[in-house]
């Protein structure tokens, strides 16, 4: 049954509709759209990780090093393995969705867990393409390989993430079952997720070099001291060595086999359990449940909620908070050798931050999911008697406090560090500020026009939903068109040009906000 | 022959949803579960069906143990919750195959039962198409067929009756007498109390985790409505 429930998680996992939902699937320009956008995405990607390890090959080929690239593909694959089986874990392993249709199946849990794991490689192995291929592709290419080097190659990259998996999978169980004691399971479940990614970027970032050449060095020797395949890897693929190609096939076998036969009683323990946890946590004598509010604040703390608990809604979305709280303490800390680095003669503190800004606001998508991540409740939210641009703007303003706290909190590092004038600052913050209006208004824009209110797991709609595609390109699409139009008005002075930007982005508010209040309650109905 | 000894089953060791539950069925056993909301019937049908597993006590179906014989007694068993959990990327056909193959049940015999289910349930002309785009009525029947495919010893069901059309519904009370007939049980939960009267030969009426009454319908009813006799028993 392995093979068959094989098949059957790959059709559900892939097929168009469970993808992008029937809405998507249903319409021709929705389902180009998306197609479109995807090619975008992974042009982009693979297209620039080409160009970089180009540029390094050349570096690594004109002082004979190209083997070089391969521990750094080691690392990269691993480190890719690390992030998704930490997200992914707990919803393949430990608390699926489907146990209730497989659990009273005649199947032994062995095979259902040997079919979970391998569908969980699929996505590591074609997410880590996306990232780590072209570092491949670059080595093959720069290392003139015979076909025997690209056939144990490309085997080999297949091979290298199932250790990882494991590890992190057993990581992320014991997570699942210390967080499952505290009252906020899931927000503890965050915590611990947060601190394992901290610690992990700490090691990995703290070792790197200040060369390009040797930029990752410190850290795959760190790596190889205590990683034994590491070393059978590049020794299989740079000279073919027998004794290497065997250990790395034999451990990587061993390792499939103990992944399963450690993960099956885990699993199965968990799943027990979690159908048992599923109770209320409600308290009737609760006076939140008495007190009369606004609907409009009753949505916003709704969306608060249920933000911390579902993890991989938290994860997904906050990548952008925890970098400017992340980076405004590293300026803290390494403010003197930030203006060493600020010396160059091209960079411009003002921009480099408010671009950081930008980038960072752009990652925290939540109205573009949100109305989606509704699901059946939708319904039930479209028969009260409220209107839709209530629903929406609850959910836009629930986007706006949740980055406005962690920005605010980095502006005042910022103004303790004594980096730019008072002026800048404020011109920054008000700049943010309305971008940050601005994206999440657009958000809730694009969730209308592309919901998906059916899906099994949330990470169908967190991470594989053309609203959540969208919502961090329209971030990145606002920054484009916004440095396009400033740089056309030939205006230098940055305190005009900010003033500028200001004025921009609000008529760009007043516009949605235009389309809100006309469109948006018409939109809502017609869903 | 099913029989559940003295079974207990508690949620996060605080409340026990299961307390010293026992019931037997034997062949051509029609049990209606009946009982208020968080009784603990869905409880009892999933310890039957292996979702969960009891603290305390026994399960055994035809000599066969839970947890011991696991998969041989899951062979004979069949569970279709209340809103089955199916998998949407495929269609309908393709998953009654899926659950036919996990029954390992041989090609001709799993095409003629699908056949004359799909007939019978009025959804010969969807099977075809997307679970995705099926409503919950048609979800549950397409479970239903998948399940009685495989010709079950025990079918569990849980609130089976919710979501059908009036013609799915009398089809179902059919397949349940020509199940039992065959020397099949039955065990279904329902708040619908007409109809588990109408159609059962056995009732089980469960409170707080324990089962206060067990029997014949007619016998555990007598001249009253089972309508009045629940409400009477709870008052």
């Amino acid at each position: 049954m392995y093979l068959r429930l094989l098949g059957v998680f790959l059709k559900q996992q892939f097929s168009f509709q469970r993808l992008f939902g029937q809405n998507v699937a249903q319409s021709w320009w929705k389902r180009w759209l998306f197609v479109g956008l995807l090619l975008y995405a992974m042009v982009v990607s693979i297209g620039g990780n080409l160009y970089l390890y180009i540029e390094i090959a050349d570096d690594l080929l004109a002082i004979n090093q190209i083997n070089v690239l391969l521990p750094i593909l080691f690392t990269n694959v691993a480190s890719v393995a690390i992030f998704l089986t930490l997200f992914q874990a707990t919803g393949y392993l430990f608390a699926y969705k489907d146990f209730e249709l497989l659990a009273p199946l005649p199947i032994p849990h062995w095979q259902v867990i040997a079919a979970k794991i391998t569908m969980m490689h699929v996505f590591v192995i074609l997410f880590s393409i996306l990232l780590n291929g072209p570092i491949l592709g670059v080595y093959l290419v720069y290392a003139q390989a015979n076909v025997l080097m690209v056939v144990v190659s490309l085997v080999f990259y297949v091979l290298i993430p199932i250790p990882v998996m494991m590890f992190v999978s057993l990581t992320s169980w014991l997570i699942y079952q210390i967080s499952s004691r505290f009252v906020n399971k899931n927000i503890m479940q965050i915590l611990f997720m947060i601190v394992f990614i901290v610690g992990y970027l700490a090691i990995s970032i703290g070792s790197f070099s200040e060369d390009l050449v040797s930029l990752f060095d410190p850290f795959i020797q760190w790596i190889e001291s205590f990683y034994e395949p590491a070393l059978w890897f590049q020794k299989s693929v740079a000279i073919l060595d027998g004794l290497s190609l065997v250990l790395f096939l034999t451990f990587h076998g061993l390792m499939y086999g103990a992944f399963i036969l450690v993960m099956t009683p885990l699993s199965r323990f968990s799943n027990l359990n979690q159908s048992t946890a599923r109770q209320s946590s409600l308290n009737p004598n609760s006076n939140n449940m008495l007190r009369k509010q606004n609907f409009f604040w009753s949505m916003f703390q709704k969306e608060w909620r249920y933000y911390f608990s579902i993890p991989i809604y938290f994860i997904n979305t906050a990548f952008g908070l925890l970098l400017m709280v992340g980076g405004s303490i590293g300026l803290w800390l390494f403010r003197d050798e930030f203006i060493v680095f600020l010396q160059q003669p091209e960079l411009s503190l003002e921009w480099l931050i408010i671009i950081f800004y930008g980038l960072s606001i752009s990652t925290v998508y939540t109205p573009a999911i949100s109305l989606s991540l509704e699901g059946s409740n939708f319904s039930v939210l479209k028969s009260l008697p409220i209107e839709g641009i209530t629903v929406m703007l609850s959910k836009v303003f629930f986007n706006v406090v949740l980055v406005l706290i962690p920005f605010l909190f980095s502006l005042f590092i910022l103004s303790m560090i004594d980096l730019m004038n008072l002026e800048s600052l404020t011109l920054i913050a008000l700049n943010v500020i309305v971008f940050t209006i601005l994206t999440s208004l657009i958000n809730g824009l694009i969730n209308i026009a592309f919901p998906k209110f059916e899906y099994q797991n949330e990470v169908e709609v967190v991470k594989q939903s053309l609203g959540a595609l969208l919502g961090v390109f329209s971030g990145f699409g606002f920054m484009a068109l916004f440095s396009l139009i400033i740089s056309m008005i030939l205006i230098t002075d940055f305190v005009v040009m900010m003033i500028a930007l200001l004025f921009l982005q609000l008529l760009f508010v007043c516009m949605v906000f235009w389309i809100y209040h006309r469109y948006v309650n018409q939109f809502f109905k017609a869903l | 022959m099913l029989t559940i000894e003295q079974v207990n089953k508690s949620y996060d060791k605080k409340k026990l949803a299961l307390n010293q539950v026992s019931l037997t069925m034997s062949p051509g056993d029609l049990v209606g579960f009946i009982g208020h909301n968080g009784a603990g019937k869905t409880t009892l049908l999933k310890c039957i069906a292996g979702i969960l597993s009891p603290d305390q006590g026994t399960i055994t179906l035809d000599g066969l143990r839970l947890p011991k014989d696991e998969l041989a007694f899951k062979r004979k068993i069949a569970y279709i919750p209340d809103h089955p959990t199916l998998y949407e990327g495929l269609t309908g056909a393709q998953y009654i195959h899926f659950i036919a193959d996990a029954f390992q049940v041989p090609t001709e015999i799993r095409n003629t039962r699908l056949k004359e289910y799909a007939i019978q349930f009025d959804m010969d002309q969807v099977l075809g198409k997307s679970i995705a785009t099926y409503s919950h009525g048609m979800k549950q029947k397409t479970a239903l067929i998948a399940h009685l495919v495989h010709e079950p010893r025990l079918l569990l069901l849980d609130e089976p009756f919710v979501g059908l059309d009036p013609k799915a519904a009398f089809q179902l009370k059919q397949v349940f007498k020509t199940l039992t007939q065959s020397g099949a049980m039955i065990l279904f939960s329902s708040h619908i109390l007409d109809v588990v009267e109408k159609v059962t030969n056995r009732i089980a009426i469960i409170q707080q985790g324990k089962i206060i009454r067990v029997g014949p319908t007619s016998e555990v009813i007598k001249d009253q409505s089972l309508e009045s006799y629940f409400l009477e028993l709870n008052s």
